[in-house]
């Protein structure tokens, strides 16, 4: 059974169609990438596997359970966690506590509790924090716990978003173009965090526009093209596609 | 886990430096009318608390505390002069009444995105304002309602502004420190969050409309709680005390002391209490003060004064002291 399972899905803001028909499976313990010119439609798919927008119709299977519609927090419990390509952090708060908030699913005191400083919620709150700071660790940023999250560069923006939805404890963590705003050493080391990612047992579903990195790591590619699903396979593969290489190329001279 | 530890102490100092001063207060004064003023800045600081919740940590914007603080009052007044009933029933009623019409409020406007709060409470807070004025057989109308029973426990009866400061102190050291425990408890990290970024905040797995609602619910409390005190002080309560005037002042209490920020809360209620006591007479230009204040501090202060005097201390302890660690970074980074 595959872990997440995209049938028939779409999505349509108005008269304009974002996502169009498109169909993936991701299996446990998958690098996999979803890529596409601008505008294909990409974050789209993340906003309705996330519960963010309602898709127009299709499904959206995970372990089994049909998720499409369901509310963002409640999808969060059952496993799947994110991160955003124009960066939500919490700006008002300190990295460590962005990181907590990724706890928030995982633990249990309510207001009442916390209003009256209970025992129970300062130790739940004390293992929040070591858990906090390991995924710190984990993506190289423990230096930085007591920052300001928002005195951040956007590359660490992206790494602190990444330690955050790992803290919801997800089976399937999607990443929204990660590498955007890092250098190549950067990205090199993004690479490895991801690698580090899957080798926990989470399955990875990324968006991505840096190809040698996409190439790099996934085990197998979806590409997106106005909406619609133009190829899917190995990396290999998808890079000698002619459908592939013509909606890249178009781009291009569209571009230039 | 060091460093939380000394967060922890530090906050526990500041808590008692802070009550055993305002403990302290009243017997610097002879005259119970300066009692009376600090009651209602006890009242004002606990209203502005539990706003400071619900503005500063949860982004959410309320217009019409007044009406809260109102109810709280009117529920007491009436309990107790039309009923006859004990002022602690007044009190409970008031915290019934305030959590019931709070949820009310909250279920539909809350679960929306937006400024949606906003626009509602202050719709409802000149609703409840006519209704104090036009429920003439229940709440007297102009004239409002007098003759309101002071609290007391076994016997102990709060009659003097003193003895009644005693049980304002205990109320506002309660509200205080629930503040400070939920700021800094994983409930309070979900409020900034919502605060942060609602989508994120949804993302990580918070139900952001049960935290707005929750969060509306206390803050109304602490404002009927307030109101319910004040009722109980003045033996008389009538619509003047609970207008949209008295709504904004609580607000620009909140953006002056600092939004999120439990002492910003304390700093700014008492800044303009303080400042409302020798406006008195002008109370026709309270609204363009205020309103003039809030703006100002919006514009030119964010972090409120709270924030602009930490500022402060952080710049004069790096020029006086970290001078050789600012100098290294420097030398290190050119
Ligand atoms: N909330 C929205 N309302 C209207 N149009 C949207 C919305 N979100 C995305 N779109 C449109 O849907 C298309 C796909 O967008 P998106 O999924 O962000 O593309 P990608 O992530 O692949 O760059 C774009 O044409 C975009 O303008
Ligand atoms: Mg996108």
């Amino acid at each position: 059974m595959p872990l997440l399972e995209v049938k028939n899905l779409c999505k349509q803001f108005g008269g304009l169609t974002a996502v169009d028909n498109v169909d993936f499976r991701v299996y446990t313990d998958q690098i996999k990438a979803i890529i596409g010119p601008n505008g294909a439609g990409k974050t789209t798919v993340f906003n309705m596997l996330t519960g963010v927008d309602k898709p127009t119709s299709g499904k959206i299977v995970f372990e089994g359970i049909d998720i499409s519609g369901k509310k963002p927090h409640v999808i969060t419990g059952l496993g799947i966690s994110r991160t955003f390509q124009n960066t939500q952090i919490f700006k008002n708060m300190s990295v460590v506590e962005n990181v907590m908030v990724g706890r928030h699913i995982r633990t249990k005191n309510g207001m009442l509790k916390c209003m009256i400083g209970l025992r129970s919620a300062r130790i739940e709150d004390s293992e929040s924090m070591d858990k906090a700071c390991s995924l710190l660790k984990l993506v190289g940023m423990e230096k930085k716990a007591n920052k300001s999250a928002d005195d951040l560069p956007v590359g660490e923006r992206h790494l602190l978003e990444i330690a955050r939805a790992l803290a919801t404890e997800p089976k399937l963590l999607l990443l929204d173009e990660p590498a955007a705003g890092l250098n190549n050493e950067e990205t090199g080391k993004l690479a490895e965090v991801i690698y580090k990612i899957r080798g926990g047992g989470v399955t990875v579903l990324l968006v991505e526009h840096d190809m040698s990195l996409v190439m790099d790591i996934s085990d197998e590619v979806v590409v997106l093209n106005f909406g619609e699903k133009i190829a899917e396979g190995p990396p290999l593969l998808i890079q000698q596609d002619g459908q592939v290489i013509q909606a890249y190329l178009g781009q291009a001279v569209e571009h230039a | 886990m060091v460093a939380v530890r000394a967060l922890l102490k530090t906050r526990r100092t500041g808590l008692a430096l802070y009550g055993t001063a305002m403990a302290l207060l009243p017997l610097m004064f002879s005259n119970d009318y300066y009692v009376k003023v600090l009651i209602i800045l006890g009242i004002n600081i606990l209203i502005v608390l539990g706003l400071n919740l619900l503005m500063g940590y949860a982004g959410q914007v309320s217009i019409g505390h007044a009406a809260f603080y109102g109810m709280g009052a009117y529920a007491s007044a009436i309990v107790t002069t039309k009923y006859g009933m004990s002022p602690w029933f007044g009190l409970l009623a008031s915290i019934i009444l305030g959590g019931i019409v709070a949820y009310g409020i909250a279920i539909p406007t809350l679960r929306l995105k937006g400024h949606y709060l906003a626009m509602a409470t202050l719709g409802f807070a000149e609703i409840v304002h006519v209704l104090f004025l036009q429920l003439k057989d229940i709440t007297g109308g102009t004239d409002g309602i007098s003759g309101i029973s002071t609290l007391s426990i076994a016997g102990f009866l709060f009659d003097s502004p003193q003895k009644l400061y005693i049980l304002v102190w205990i109320v506002v050291m309660a509200g205080l420190i629930i503040s400070i425990n939920l700021a800094n408890s994983r409930v309070g990290r979900a409020l900034r969050a919502v605060h942060g970024s609602e989508i994120a905040a949804a993302s990580m797995g918070i139900d952001t409309a049960k935290y707005k609602i929750q969060i509306f619910v206390l803050s109304a409390v602490f404002a009927c709680i307030g109101g319910s005190l004040y009722a109980h002080m003045a033996g008389f309560v009538s619509p003047d005390s609970f207008t949209l005037g008295v709504s904004i002042t609580l607000v620009t209490m909140v953006v002056l002391g600092g939004m999120a920020n439990v002492w910003g809360a304390i700093i700014g209620a008492s800044t303009l209490t303080i400042l409302e006591e020798y406006l008195k007479g002008y109370e026709d230009f309270n609204m363009v003060i205020f309103g003039l204040i809030l703006v100002l501090v919006m514009v030119f202060m964010p972090q409120g004064l709270y924030g602009a005097g930490t500022r402060v201390i952080g710049l004069i302890k790096r020029r006086f002291k970290l001078i050789p660690d600012t100098a290294g970074e420097e030398s290190a980074a050119s």
